[in-house]
């Protein structure tokens, strides 16, 4: 009897398959309550023991050992044959499984050896191999018949039999998810949760969405933003949780075009913009400078010098690239009369981002660069990023694992391919150098060392000014005990979460 | 009249696959892709072709135009691209969910709407009228969707602060039901459902009451000028009858054309609301789809609305000929 929680979040949930979601709430719905990846990171984001109870790691592969007592939710246990099947079918082109990207680029082939043990073997070495393994195993004997490029419509993928300490009981689509806990999920992977029930809301409107949380009427709301934290602070009954999470800010140059090519004009725009007073004003000081692409509670993280903010320094720089204003307008050209003018494009649905292209348009006025600011609609603003037609943008990501591979955003191999991450088309050697040496290197300290001077070519080269890491926000109602929450997610340790039996 | 309705039902065939080829025209000229909000560094470009293949959208327009109408026209309308079901299944669940929050809304706004007009009427410019006129024009021009933010903020929010306040005026700011809905009696179930229905349903109607009200005042005044009213209040018969009596039937006939101007518009009124709400209807599910490029579910959602309006103002048509005997619909042989 350990009472019904209400979580609420602003968007529907996605596929309730791990080889096809690619949705970040149900992510985590899938890794920490219907289905048992092989590993779990702890609070130092470390792999540890999970499906898999132990590894023997080697430079050409891992044997994994897996948990017997680990059941699918319709009491089939579950062994190395789902695994394997899980790997196949992430494996197989038509699946179109996020899988295969995400983790399983390192990992050539899997081997049942028993039931319960399973060999992976290795295309090439890798720093923190485990990282490739933060997936969770779907049941064979369901999904066995569903060819492979059906699988992202199976009904199975609404209606999940899994293997996790919540089961599956309803869905309403645009409206709830209900799951409930699992009586017998083994003790050696945490035992029972402590919840009867949880139930997953949909509120849309982020102003509705806390209207519900502060009259106590969910007890979490997942979906926080950094100008309601405050009311919530004030609020008696809630308290708010903010943590370092998976998100960055960053405006994005195409080194392409003429007046963005020289990584001078690059660096000259990024110390021009306070990133500090950016954060302090429009994320209500919920976030962090960022300096790179390894997120600053990363072990691979090392901290370097960000670029400062300088005006001065900015001009001189903008100076020394040949941009000075020739002809007194207040804007610069260079040699050939070229004004320095490009458009800065972002979408209208986020304010946030708005406020930051117009105040990087107003502080690059005062260095006589002319930025014209243009918002788009979100899908449209995609089209034109992908297309790279794009002098500059706004934009975000979110890492989704805590694999650090930047290899798909800066890799000259990714510079001209159609569709590919790259946007920028930079094209620098010694980036790509350290982006190979770095995935590759087995010794967790030299791989480090080769992540900091990643840091540092890449700030020079300066195809991103990183404006961010975000901090996560969520209310939670005093009722609710044990919430904890860190970059892993709003529910990572949902299994330790309790309602004191007076306010069930 | 049954031809009448017959030939108006076939009339609109035409008309309704002309809006869906030209939404689907439009749809495939904006920019964007359904799998766009799979795009991530992660997820490699060859896994994003892939997915656009297995769902066909890597076809020429032309093809996948074919290729959707024929289904459709066998009655398929196919599978949501971010749902990954049947948008047969999605509208069982949506289009329900909708009549009832624009059914409730259409009592309101025609309930307030005479009421007020009728009482505006009969006390012309006196100090209520001229209140009630202000206020009309006051909420008129309120937008559904930020009339909405406002009744949360104060009647789900703000009063939860008030002890005295009574509960069941303190309302829910969304969704369609309480979490242990499921629980309830059946007339626990009924009270439930209303008090979500409150909120919405006021955000959406209250200004169409406003201008319902406009309507009412004028068309009541004008009756009552008339003589037949005149001779009414001549035979001595008391005030009431003659208001509520002989001039409310003619008074009404200009309003009922209103009924169908107001369906299509509390259609389009819902998207918002909904949004607004989270009511799980169908101008949500057209909202998300159109976000997405979900493009079945808009073109089946767009279906459904046109279908509503088409009808809608065929009913209108109708109850027309129903108040006023003078109209005649041509057909079923009669001239």
């Amino acid at each position: 009897m350990g009472g019904t929680a209400i979580v609420a979040f602003n968007a529907d949930m996605g596929r309730f398959n791990p080889l096809v979601n690619t949705d970040q709430n149900t992510n985590e719905v899938i890794y920490y309550m219907l289905f048992t990846p092989l590993v779990q990171y702890d609070e130092s984001f470390a792999a540890r023991p999970y499906l898999a109870e132990s590894w023997d790691l080697e430079p050409g592969g891992v044997t994994f050992r897996l948990n017997r007592d680990v059941r699918w939710h319709d009491g089939v246990p579950v062994t190395a044959h789902d695994v394997a099947f899980t790997f196949r079918r992430a494996k197989d082109p038509q699946t179109a499984s996020v899988l295969s990207s995400a983790y399983l680029e390192l990992v050539e082939s899997a081997e049942v050896i028993d039931s319960f043990t399973i060999r992976f073997s290795f295309a090439r070495p890798h720093a923190r191999p485990l990282d490739g393994f933060w997936w969770a195993p779907v049941p064979k004997h369901l999904l066995e018949d569903t060819p492979p490029a059906e699988m992202a419509r199976t009904p199975f993928n609404r209606q999940p039999v899994g293997s996790g300490p919540f089961r599956f009981v309803e869905w309403e689509a645009g409206e709830s998810l209900t799951l409930d806990r699992v009586a017998d999920f083994p003790e050696s992977l945490g035992g029972p949760p402590f919840l009867d029930r949880v139930i997953f809301r949909f509120v849309g409107e982020p102003a509705t969405l806390l209207s519900e949380a502060l009259t106590g009427r969910v007890d979490v709301n997942g979906s926080l933003f950094p100008h309601q934290a405050e009311q919530v602070e004030r609020t008696p009954g809630v308290s708010l949780l903010s943590y370092p999470f998976r998100e960055y800010y960053y405006i994005g140059w195409n080194v392409r075009r003429p007046v963005l090519q020289d990584p001078r004009v690059r660096r000259a725009l990024t110390m021009a913009l306070d990133r500090e007073q950016l954060i302090d004003v429009l994320m209500y000081g919920y976030g962090r400078p960022a300096a790179g692409t390894i997120a600053p509670w990363h072990p691979m993280f090392t901290p370097i010098e960000p670029l400062a903010f300088d005006l001065a320094a900015a001009g001189d720089s903008l100076a020394a690239a040949g941009w000075i204003d020739r002809d007194g307008d207040g804007v610069r050209e260079d040699e050939g009369g070229t004004p320095l003018r490009f458009t800065l494009m972002t979408n209208h649905e986020n304010p946030v981002r708005v406020d930051i292209a117009q105040v990087a348009q107003a502080r690059l006025a005062s260095i006589g660069v002319d930025v014209d600011v243009r918002t788009l609609e979100w899908q449209t603003l995609l089209a034109r990023h992908r297309g790279r037609e794009f002098d500059a943008v706004v934009q975000s990501w979110v890492l989704d694992n805590f694999r650090v591979d930047p290899a798909a955003l800066f890799h000259s191999s990714q510079a001209d391919r159609p569709g590919s991450y790259n946007r920028s088309g930079l094209k620098d050697p010694e980036v790509d150098r350290l982006i190979e040496t770095a995935t590759g290197t087995t010794d967790p300290e030299a791989a480090k060392r080769l992540w900091t001077e990643f840091s540092l070519a890449l700030q020079q080269a300066q195809p991103f000014t990183f404006l961010m890491w975000l901090d996560e926000l969520a209310s939670v109602s005093d009722r609710l005990r044990g919430v904890e929450m860190d970059a892993r997610g709003t529910l990572v340790t949902i299994a330790d979460w309790w309602i004191p039996p007076e306010r069930r | 009249m049954t031809a009448y309705i017959v030939r108006r039902l076939l009339q609109a065939i035409p008309l309704v696959l002309g809006i869906l080829t030209l939404v689907f025209i439009i749809l495939q000229a904006a920019p964007g892709d359904p799998m766009a909000i799979y795009m991530h560094p992660s997820v490699s470009p060859e896994v994003l072709d892939q997915m656009r293949e297995n769902y066909g959208l890597d076809q020429p327009v032309h093809v996948q135009y074919v290729r959707w109408l024929k289904s459709f026209l066998s009655g398929d309308f196919g599978v949501s691209v971010t749902q990954n079901r049947p948008i047969a299944s999605i509208l069982a669940e949506r289009i329900p969910n909708t009549l009832l929050l624009s059914g409730t809304s259409l009592l309101l706004i025609f309930a307030i709407g005479i009421g007020l007009g009728i009482i505006q009427a009969v006390r012309q410019h006196s100090g209520l009228d001229h209140a009630l006129t202000l206020g009309a024009l006051f909420i008129y021009s309120m937008p559904s969707f930020w009339l909405g933010l406002m009744l949360i903020l104060i009647f789900a929010y703000k009063v939860h602060w008030i002890d005295w306040w009574p509960d069941a005026l303190k309302f829910p700011p969304s969704g369609m039901d309480s979490v242990d809905y499921e629980m309830l009696s059946s007339w626990g179930r009924f009270t439930d459902r209303l008090h979500h229905l409150v909120l919405p349903s006021i955000a959406l109607g209250v200004s169409s009451a406003a201008s319902v009200a406009r309507y009412m005042r004028s068309s009541m005044l004008e009756v009552i000028r008339q003589d037949y009213i005149r001779t009414a209040r001549a035979k001595g018969l008391p005030e009431r009858t003659v208001i509520l009596k002989h001039a409310l039937k003619n008074a009404l006939l200009p309003i009922i054309t209103l009924l169908g101007l107001y369906l299509p518009f509390l259609f389009s009124g819902a998207v918002l609301v909904e949004v607004v709400f989270a009511w799980p209807g169908m101008g949500r599910a057209i909202f998300d789809a159109i976000n997405q490029r979900d493009y079945p579910t808009v073109m089946a959602t767009t279906f459904v609305f046109a279908v509503m309006v088409v009808i809608a103002n065929l009913i209108a048509d109708i109850l027309y000929a129903v108040v006023d005997p003078r109209i005649r619909y041509a057909g079923g042989g009669r001239e």
